[in-house]
């Protein structure tokens, strides 16, 4: 997928929906996103299978809705970033006291054994330079969840919110530019293939809502598979985002975990949870 | 702002848990000492090292009794709550008799210092008293020996019950008292109830099994003043050691006991048990 200085949209049918949408690769964005920091200038480019008719605002409102997204979900993850903190401030609460005395193990009793220390030479000489030393250790000791809880939400969830607030940021900037639009025969041969498909996975779209767990299993299960067949013809007409684009959209109905969670009481469900697993 | 929901939710967490601490839960025949710490007083580092270490001279000192009105009661006992560290800090303690167990060896003090340190003391062992000098006893730990290496020394074991008569007054064991160890809560810990009660009880008893040993030299040496020191104290091991658990007699009304009665609340039983014990260090 190389697409140096450009982010490819691609317009396609919804396979979740009526009408059309923007397929698009997330694995791109990011790239194009890396390229734009290191100083290089990034378009947009959408693949239609017609000439141009009203696609432009189709994608004003998907792009929109995509730094939107972005923008949510980076105020998601500092919740969360902030809410770690208090719980290690909270755990604080009851470490703090045996942690900070930790620092202060009389070594000089232990040491007594060996060395001759009396507590005359232990007031007047050991303490006075151990003192500074273990009372800050002990503050770091006491406070060490509180840090730890720092640390480990600044590497792993709060950076990685700046750089989806970055890129919301980006994204709405990069609207201000024009959008280049690209006729594609690969784009049109793949919509004509995949047709029957779409048709087939908004028929079955209903089902997903239908009381009966069953049924809302299998079409869950059918739709996957669908998605996986699109994902597979994407692939042979080269169509790479979209490939990723299917991708994600098909591993979106794992996370039916509320099902799941239920399922793992049945037994025969369980067994389909287990199928499920070896087809992936 | 991004992540206010999170700070909104983890302030609420926070002053929970912090709210937390303050519960106390009583079970029948519980008492809670309830300490209130002056945080004015708290103006250097020391004294927020005294503070953690709950060391802090405290400025109130309340009780909490099961029979107290409680926030709720619940099975397992009644629930309370006082504000939380470190403002008030609350030590819990079971009312009723208590077992312990006393241990000393016997040690004939034969010079000291004027601030009553031992110079020159002759130790109890199975077959004499052995005597030993300060200058020796450090010369040896100097080098790496223990002084006491190869004795069979005898010790005094004293198993005996105790029990809280007087809460309050027993509360006030909880109460800081400044004195010159304040400096070092981790060096010197200070005890507290149940641990100072035992604390003091060891050391009268070891200051009244010395106090007769000495006596009984002191006895000696005025009725023989012909007698070279060696010799007295040939004849203190005879006297003791045909009679060790002689040494006890008396204790129980030993300034040092009736002062626990008096001042902390402590009856201690008048039925004792007394052992010996030979250790090899």
């Amino acid at each position: 997928m190389e697409a140096r200085g450009e982010i490819w949209y691609y317009l396609i049918e919804d396979p979740l929906g009526e009408g059309e949408t923007i397929g698009y690769s997330q694995h791109q964005l990011q790239g194009a996103f890396e390229e734009h920091r290191n100083g290089g200038a990034v378009r947009r480019v959408l693949y239609t299978p017609r000439g141009w008719r009203k696609e432009g605002d189709l994608l004003r409102r998907f792009e929109e809705e995509l730094w939107r997204r972005y923008e949510d979900r980076a105020g998601r993850r500092m919740d969360w970033v902030w809410f770690l903190r208090f719980c290690g401030a909270a755990l604080c609460i009851y470490a703090f006291e045996p942690l900070f005395k930790l620092a202060y193990i009389p070594l000089s009793y232990h040491l007594s054994r060996y060395l001759f220390l009396t507590r005359e030479i232990i007031e007047t000489i050991l303490d006075p330079i151990v003192i500074p030393f273990a009372t800050a250790l002990g503050f770091i000791l006491g406070l060490s969840p509180l840090i730890l809880t720092f640390i480990i939400t600044h590497q792993y969830i709060a950076r990685e919110a700046r750089r989806e607030g970055e890129i919301a940021e980006w994204l709405r900037e990069l609207m201000k530019q024009e959008v280049e639009i690209r006729e594609s025969g690969e784009l049109r041969d793949f919509r004509e293939n995949i047709r029957g498909l779409v048709e087939e996975v908004r028929g079955s779209f209903r089902d997903l809502y239908s009381p009966a767990m069953e049924v809302r299993v299998k079409t869950c299960r059918r739709l996957m598979r669908r998605l996986a067949e699109m994902q597979a013809q994407a692939s042979y007409f080269g169509l790479e985002p979209l490939v990723d684009y299917y991708h994600r959209l098909k591993t979106s109905f794992y996370r039916l975990s509320r099902e799941r969670r239920i399922l793992g009481r049945n037994k025969a469900l369980n067994r389909w949870l287990v199928e499920l697993k070896t087809w992936r | 702002m991004k992540g206010i929901r999170g700070i909104a939710a983890g302030l609420l967490l926070l002053l929970g848990v912090y709210a937390l601490t303050g519960f106390l839960l009583l079970g029948r025949g519980e008492v809670a000492v309830i300490l209130t710490y002056d945080l004015r007083r708290v103006k250097g580092l020391n004294d927020l090292i005294l503070l953690i270490y709950g060391d802090l001279p405290e400025s109130d000192v309340k009780t909490i009794r099961f029979k107290d009105r409680p926030l709720l009661s619940t099975p397992m006992g009644k629930l309370y709550w006082h504000l939380p560290k470190p403002f008030h800090v609350h030590y819990k303690f079971r009312v009723g008799s208590r077992d312990y167990e006393l241990r000393t060896t016997v040690i004939l003090p034969l010079a000291t210092d004027e601030e009553g340190r031992l110079l020159y003391w002759s130790l109890l062992t199975r077959d004499e008293f052995k005597t030993f000098s300060l200058y020796n006893y450090i010369r040896d730990v100097f080098s790496g020996k223990n002084p006491y290496e190869g004795l069979e020394i005898p010790v005094i074991v004293l198993d005996g019950r105790y029990r809280i008569i007087d809460i309050d007054r027993f509360t006030q064991t909880y109460r800081s008292e400044e004195n010159e160890n304040r400096r070092y809560p981790w060096l010197y810990p200070r005890w507290r109830g149940h641990s100072l009660i035992r604390e003091l009880l060891e050391n009268a008893f070891q200051v009244y099994v010395m106090n007769k040993t000495y006596q009984t030299y002191r006895h000696i040496a005025e009725t023989h003043p012909e007698l070279i020191i060696q010799e007295r104290v040939r004849e203190t091991y005879e006297i003791i050691s045909s009679d060790l658990p002689g040494l006890v007699e008396g204790l129980l009304e030993n300034r040092g006991v009736t002062m626990l009665e008096e001042r902390y609340g402590i009856e201690v039983s008048r039925e004792l048990r007394i052992r010996i014990e030979y250790i090899t260090p």
